[in-house]
């Protein structure tokens, strides 16, 4: 189990240019959208942060299934920080999206919107994990319960993307359709440039914790040696 | 200011709170571990230390024989 860490660094460094110069492309070059205005331009940030909650979410799932498959532990540990990831990012999705519900729509919250309420069961399905995974003694035991919990979980990854496809009656605006992105070079330029940001700075935090988390578990190994 | 400009303002800045607090939280948590690691790093000096009782007669020693 290495604890050295040289992916964090960069990627943080890789996060900081990245969101500042898509933030800045956000409010200072990209024109205002036709149908919402400004407020359109909670789009750059709201729909990066919802796309990386869904790819941590994922990406614990991926580790879930290595754990499954190899029996490794270490993937137990890798699986829980993803999935600490994607429900921080969770949380910013929510409320990103709700302050831009409240500008487009009048509300903070729609509960008819299916795109809405399957995200809060997929984000309430993974903090409820956090619960399964403290009611249960640290071991192997746990690490099998939380890895078959957290590949359930991924299940309800596509139909959240895909219900508002699915919908025939939404508010909620699909952006991405088979004919590619619908709307103009400098936002779709712009949206990239965040949403690389966006993941990169999750990738700093996921690597930053797991060196957190596997230095913790070193320190109690050592501790219980020396005791 | 307009209203919209407010709340997107709004949006963008609890991202970067958010985000800030996750760093704070991570500041405390290796001043832990940093605190953990001095702990242990003591208690390994310790162990490894001869035991403090012969050393202070061997140096007690020479001086009783200068006053002599």
């Amino acid at each position: 189990m290495s604890l050295r860490n040289s992916a964090g660094p960069a990627a943080a460094l890789g996060a900081f240019a990245l969101l500042l110069g898509g933030i800045a492309l956000a409010f200072l070059w990209v024109p205002n959208d036709a149908d919402q205005g400004f407020s359109q331009r909670i789009f750059y940030i709201h729909v990066p942060v919802a796309l990386t909650a869904y790819a941590c979410f994922g990406w614990g799932a991926w580790k879930a299934l290595r754990l499954l498959w190899t029996r490794e532990q270490r993937y137990d540990l890798e699986s829980y920080t993803a999935i600490h990831m994607g429900v921080i990012f969770g949380v910013l999705t929510l409320v990103t999206g709700s302050i831009w519900a409240r500008i487009s729509w009048g509300v903070w919250w729609s509960w008819s919107e299916q795109q809405l309420v399957l995200f809060l069961v997929l984000f309430l399905f993974y903090s409820a994990y956090f619960m399964l995974r403290y009611s249960t003694d640290p071991g192997p035991r746990r690490a099998n319960m939380s890895a078959v919990y957290a590949l359930f979980g991924v299940v309800l990854i596509p139909v959240s993307f895909l219900a508002i496809r699915l919908a025939k009656n939404f508010i909620h605006p699909v952006v991405f359709t088979r004919d590619g992105p619908q709307m103009e070079g400098t936002m779709f330029l712009t949206f990239c440039v965040c949403l690389a940001g966006v993941l990169a700075l999750a990738t700093a935090l996921y690597q930053t914790e797991l060196a957190g988390k596997r230095l913790d578990v070193k320190l109690r190994e050592l501790r219980e040696s020396l005791s | 200011m307009t209203t919209a400009e407010k709340y997107v303002t709004a949006a963008y800045l609890v991202v970067l709170a958010v985000v800030l607090l996750y760093v704070v939280l991570y500041a405390f948590k290796m001043a832990r571990l940093t605190r953990q690691i001095d702990e242990l790093a003591e208690l390994r000096a310790r162990d490894a230390a001869p035991p403090q009782t012969a050393a202070p007669t061997q140096r007690a020693r020479p001086a009783r024989v200068t006053r002599q």
